[in-house]
């Protein structure tokens, strides 16, 4: 055992090693520094057994690898209050709130009992590098009645007091903002605002000039800078893999040993260390915080002026707020990856719902006109949507659209456009109106959420044998005669949502005997293997094979179906592919 | 801490502090003294200033020893800070303690 002399009258500071005989030297120690400062036997006593039991399991719990450090012990009597602090390397324990007598013939388990018999107040600090037990008693009033006489030994020792009420005040301060801050947190504080928050106050509290907290980030194993104090510094994310940079980095070193990196004149740090310039003439250092032996990030806290060196207890509150804050952390992101991961699956539920209840269940045919629909959804929700609506008189109303984007708020979107489509279905007949008026009334929501779609607008005109097309921004629609001669309709506009008076033009084709293919970018977007796209022109080959052929509209839905599949060969859709064949009949069914 | 036999007697004496130190010694000298015939050990802590939690667990050590062998455990005149903390723990209601002044 060792020990420092006291820094005044009734503080001392032991350090034990880890040893039950060092135990039983320090309590001898210990009563002399109680003594001294004129606590009762009584009083005497009873911390004696406190301190013996608080070192003896900090000696028999010990980690078997931490044997070789210290067990520090800091004694604290003011003239109201005695505190003692045990600062163990165990694995540490759930500080129970009133610890109970074992059964009466067991040979142990009495000694939180003890110590909180003995004691008014006792907390267990639980930290990654150690924990601290902390132990208060107000003293009897004796020794709390101090004489007024005004003698130079009396001033001394008023002054001695004085530093250390102001040393006690300083530790109670760190205890309170923790649980202020703990408080805080549970109230559910967004910690990005709180961090810096919680690091200038514990500057202010330990005497430093300055922090640099940095977190973890697992994904790419690098050290981030998520707080720091100075203004004119800044640091880049430094790689946790010693191979790529010059392994001194103190906060590499703290990250990588899993223990404190101290930094001063003596011990300089690398000039290249991303801190080199925080640290220059100064002293500090770099502080690992665990949850769980994960590491959450490192805390590097330092001070200008190399010659005020850090005291213990200064350490000591910094080391604990920082395990502390690494444990709010860890727990904020743990909570954050759940809600993640919760809201995700539910987003991508409803969109799939949402999806499923836009498309017609089946397309209706006209006496003109025979239709074939086709979807396939991608692994993500996409915002295509396709709907035909017969409009009497054998006309009939085609749209096809596709929202920018993916998952809730695509669908979202294409659920809009739906309901705006069948609100106004007395435009069909005027399709280049039709958009303009979609677009005027989706222009402020798309354009407030950064999206846009791409739609067409298609009216067969039944009497009049014609097919009338608007296009906003979307791929064009393919017309096949019936001599297989193909033609891309591009009657142009832009999408929806960019322009907030947009117009658009209208394209008039005879559609008798023709057929159509109205249908969204995945198509002509579809892969093979390889990653090349698909694009038009098979898709115009195999249009114009089937308007020569005179085949049924199921007959080349189904070859169009052939087509993708044997170009994919399997490979997974990236988007969603929608499209809908139209052939025209060479006359009425009705006469 | 001294050691001597009386009758049927193991008296344990001059034991000034019982402590995570040295209480697991005291117990196994005890318990390797113990011989045939013999039905109480005699604690006495009449000079003992100091008793932790390891000291009374070697005490309720010796006094289970004790009871398989059919015998007893006493305390004699325990300092007033021990007798507090036998009181303190409840272990009065265990152990026989003996005042002899």
């Amino acid at each position: 055992m060792s020990s420092t002399p006291p820094i005044f009258g009734g503080s001392c500071t032991l350090e034990l090693t880890c040893d039950l005989q060092a135990v039983a030297g320090s309590c001898g120690t210990a009563r002399d520094v109680f003594a001294r400062a004129d606590l009762t036997v009584a009083e005497t006593d009873a911390w004696e057994l406190v301190l013996s039991e608080a070192a003896n399991n900090a000696v028999r719990y010990c980690r078997p690898e931490a044997t070789d450090l210290a067990i520090r012990v800091d004694l604290l009597v003011t003239n109201e209050w005695v505190e003692v602090r045990v600062n163990d390397h165990t694995a540490g324990l759930d500080w129970p709130a009133e610890g109970e007598l074992p059964p009466d013939d067991s040979e142990s388990g009495r000694g939180i009992f003890l110590i909180q018999n003995l004691t008014d107040e006792s907390r267990y600090l639980r930290g990654s590098g150690g924990n601290c037990l902390v132990l208060r008693k107000r003293r009897s009033p004796r020794a709390a009645a101090a004489p007024r006489d005004e003698g130079e030994e009396l001033r001394d020792t008023r002054h001695t007091l004085d530093l250390m009420t102001e040393e006690l005040a300083s530790s109670y301060e760190s205890l309170s903002a923790i649980f202020r801050f703990t408080a805080e947190l549970q109230g559910g504080v967004d910690v990005e605002d709180f961090i810096p928050r919680w690091l200038g106050e514990l500057l202010a509290i330990t005497e430093s000039d300055w922090f640099v907290l940095r977190l973890s980030d697992t994904a790419t194993r690098r050290l981030r800078v998520v707080a720091s104090s100075a203004k004119d510094w800044s640091s880049g994310p430094i790689p946790l893999e010693a191979s790529s940079h010059p392994s001194d980095f103190v906060e590499v070193k703290a990250a990588s040993h899993h223990h404190d990196v101290w930094f001063d004149a003596a011990t300089p740090l690398s000039p290249t260390d991303p801190l080199a310039g925080l640290a220059r003439g100064g002293c500090g250092f770099a502080h690992p915080l665990f949850a769980e032996d994960a590491l959450v990030g490192v805390l590097s806290i330092g001070r200008r002026d190399g010659q005020r060196q850090f005291q213990a207890g200064q350490v000591n509150v910094i080391q604990t707020f920082g395990d502390f804050l690494g444990l709010q952390v860890r727990n904020t992101q743990l909570l954050e990856e759940q809600v993640r991961s919760q809201v995700n699956t539910r987003d991508l539920e409803i969109a799939s719902n949402l999806q499923r209840a836009l498309l017609p269940e089946r397309l209706p045919s006209v006496a003109r006109a025979t239709l074939c629909g086709y979807y396939r959804s991608a692994r993500e929700i996409g915002g295509d949507y396709y709907d035909a609506l017969p409009m009497g008189d054998g006309d009939m109303l085609l749209v096809v659209a596709d929202v920018m984007g993916k998952g809730l708020p695509a669908a979202l979107f294409a659920f809009m456009f739906r309901s705006l489509v069948r609100a106004r279905r007395d435009l069909a007949s005027r399709p280049a109106e039709f958009l303009a008026w979609l677009n005027q009334n989706l222009f402020q929501e798309l354009d407030r959420a950064e999206m846009f779609i791409t739609a067409q607008i298609a009216f067969l005109d039944s009497g009049r044998g014609e097919i009338r097309v608007a296009n906003a921004g979307h791929p064009p629609m393919l017309f096949a005669s019936p001599s297989g001669k193909v033609t891309e309709i591009t009657a142009g506009g832009p999408p929806l949502g960019i322009l907030a008076a947009a117009t658009f033009d209208e394209t008039t084709q005879a559609c008798t005997g023709a057929r159509a293919l109205l249908f969204t970018d995945g198509l002509i977007e579809a892969r093979d293997p390889e990653g090349v796209l698909l694009g038009l022109d098979p898709i115009k080959s195999q249009l114009a094979i089937a308007a020569r052929s005179g085949e049924t509209c199921e007959a080349t839905h189904s070859r169009l179906v052939g087509l993708l599949h044997a170009f994919e060969k399997g490979s997974p859709p990236a988007d969603d592919t929608a499209f809908i064949v139209i052939v025209g009949k060479e006359t009425s069914e009705h006469g | 801490m001294r050691m001597h036999f009386q009758d049927t007697t193991l008296a344990l004496s001059g034991i000034t502090e019982l402590n995570g130190a040295n209480s697991a010694v005291l117990r196994d000298e005890a318990r390797a003294a113990l011989r045939t015939g013999l039905t109480t050990i005699d604690v006495d802590l009449s000079e003992t200033r100091f008793v932790d939690s390891s000291g009374l667990g070697a005490l309720i050590a010796l006094h289970k020893t004790m009871c398989a062998r059919g015998g007893k455990l006493r305390i004699i005149d325990p300092t007033p800070s021990v007798q507090q903390i036998l009181e303190l723990t409840r272990l009065h209601r265990v152990f026989e303690i003996v005042k002899t002044t």
